[in-house]
């Protein structure tokens, strides 16, 4: 029985062993090659996004609310409720909002992949004036105006 | 002297085991050369992060709305790394550059609080095991890196570990102020540091442990309620649809625990199951910790993620080594304690009455032992009514 103990025991310590190996290849693998947090450029392009808005614009972005919120000062919603691009116009008309900012095939909203896509994006040019189009290390960026009703 | 007797037994079991055949000083020094390269890691990574992470990105906004005295961005985020950030901002002027590293401070400081908690009264070495699976986990290393509540948390949260282990009684409101820091870093952590004074009161028989952390938690807690109450006009500590509990607990912790924890998760059910493991007062607050949280986080119905393990990371590498520890002194056979413990539930299945205990001292009917009300006549039972507990009669 005692080599029943040392056998759990050995055991034991090959788990803590395997669990420190895995400590590189996890951590790595936590967030991609391709995350935002390692865009050189991100930042860059925010400053420029901001100097085009006027102080008091808030915009609507597809992706990264809180980060476009902060590089920009200017408050960016993502549009959860919005499933369509007729939604989407509505959600931004309804809210005040005359400011969209696309990264080009990434939404956080699922039921938008299709209008953030690059095909999608051509065919919202009929509603919106494009102000402005930046390229990171990972995304492009559009900047849109809302076309008067 | 039966106390007395239990204190010796635990010393004795302690001071037998395999972490302190090792010299305590080689693992300072191990402990010394783990933070150098703590350091040189925190650096390695956070020095490439150019974007903050989406939640330190609201942080930061927050913080600047504090700084500038504009309605804030989020108001249910927790308050106290805003205000940090807003602190260094007032002098540095505002770069997120500049408190990038912030966070991370705190998860390195983790570090050496749990070393030191751990050191007097499990031995350098076995606190070294534990403080090595924390810091060098993924989950925890991570997050830490990134401009978040994580490390924070963690760090008072340790910090609350540490004083209510102490002996001397000015610390133990010390774990209360912690307990208020860690509720300003990160709300629902604050259960878990109050639940470490709680256990810890209970388990050396000493309720001013909790009646001094409580003493100093209230104004604490208090204080940071009110100053976000005061900016925001409202309250609010997560997003509503956060905050939806259910008894049904989701399997996903258990599910996801090699993912969280790495392979030593495996130990901590084979710790559980041993008899000695809760003889020693002093681990009921690691494993009151464990079950709390996981029992805690599963219960949430909507919001899972693996880095709500982080803050109980302690806790579970504290089992795991525990288990080996345990089964390296190695003075008891695990098949005899599989059988004692095998036995111990036997015997308490074999306790429970299918027969009724008690009678109503009303009305005389016959009740079953969880009875509150009598069958016949509804009067209201105390447990001083009449126990007939086979055995005792």
């Amino acid at each position: 029985m005692r080599s029943v103990s040392i056998t759990v025991c050995v055991l034991g310590l090959l788990l803590i062993t395997a669990t420190l190996a895995g400590f590189e290849q996890h951590t790595a693998a936590m967030a991609g090659p391709r995350s935002i947090i390692y865009d050189t450029r991100f930042v860059e392009a925010m400053s420029n996004v901001s100097r085009l808005l006027p102080d008091d614009a808030n915009l609507v972005v597809s992706s990264n609310g809180a980060i476009v919120t902060y590089f920009t000062g200017h408050i960016a919603t993502v549009p959860w409720s919005a499933t369509s691009e007729q939604a989407l116009i509505l959600y931004m008309r309804q809210g005040g909002y005359l400011f969209l900012l696309a990264f080009e095939n990434k939404t956080d909203v699922p039921e938008l992949k299709a209008v953030f896509s690059s095909r999608g994006l051509k065919a919202l040019e009929s509603t919106f004036v494009q102000l402005a189009e930046y390229h990171t290390d990972f995304y492009v960026l559009h900047l849109y105006q809302l076309k008067p009703a | 002297m039966q106390e007395q007797s239990q204190t010796e037994v635990e010393k004795q079991s302690i001071g037998t085991s395999l972490f302190r055949v090792v010299n305590p000083r080689i693992a300072d020094i191990a402990f010394l050369v783990l933070l150098v390269v703590l350091v040189m890691k925190y650096n390695s990574s956070i020095s490439t992060y150019q974007v903050p992470i989406s939640d330190g990105a609201a942080y930061l906004t927050n913080a600047r709305n504090w700084l500038t005295n504009e309605p804030l961005y989020q108001i249910y985020r927790p308050p106290l790394i805003s205000w940090m950030i807003a602190g260094v901002w007032a002098i540095t002027g505002e770069n997120w550059a500049t408190v990038k590293y912030l966070s991370a401070l705190f998860g390195f400081a983790s570090a050496p609080v749990l070393y030191l908690a751990l050191r007097r009264g499990k031995g350098a070495f076995f606190a070294l095991g534990v403080v090595i699976l924390t810091v060098l986990n993924s989950e925890v290393f991570f997050y830490t890196s990134q401009l978040l509540t994580e490390g924070l948390s963690l760090f008072f949260l340790l910090a609350t570990l540490y004083f209510v282990k102490s002996e001397k009684p000015g610390y133990w409101s010390l774990a209360g102020v912690c307990i208020g820091l860690t509720f300003a870093s990160r709300y629902p952590i604050a259960l878990q540091a109050g639940m470490l004074a709680l256990v810890e009161s209970f388990a050396r028989r000493n309720l001013r442990i909790l009646t001094r952390a409580i003493a100093t938690a209230v104004p604490a807690v208090a204080a940071v309620a009110i100053i976000v109450f005061l900016k925001t006009g409202t309250f609010q500590t997560a997003l509503p649809k956060d905050t939806n509990f259910t008894f049904l607990l989701s399997p996903y912790y258990l599910l996801n625990s090699i993912v969280a924890w790495g392979w030593v998760f495996l130990l901590v059910p084979v710790v559980l199951i041993l008899r000695s493991t809760y003889v020693n007062r002093y681990n009921w607050v690691f494993i009151a910790w464990f079950v709390f949280a996981i029992l805690f986080w599963s219960a949430n119905s909507t919001n899972f993620d693996l880095r709500y393990t982080i803050q109980f990371t302690p806790a579970v590498n504290f089992l795991a080594l525990l288990t080996v520890e345990t089964l390296a002194r190695n003075n008891e056979p695990i098949s005899e304690r599989i059988r004692h413990f095998t036995n111990r539930v036997s015997s308490i299945a074999d306790k429970i009455p299918d027969h009724p205990l008690r009678t109503c001292t009303f009305c005389g009917r016959k009740l079953r032992s969880n009875d509150r009300y009598c069958d016949s006549c509804g009067r209201q039972m105390s447990d001083s009514v009449n126990i007939m507990a086979p055995g005792r009669a």
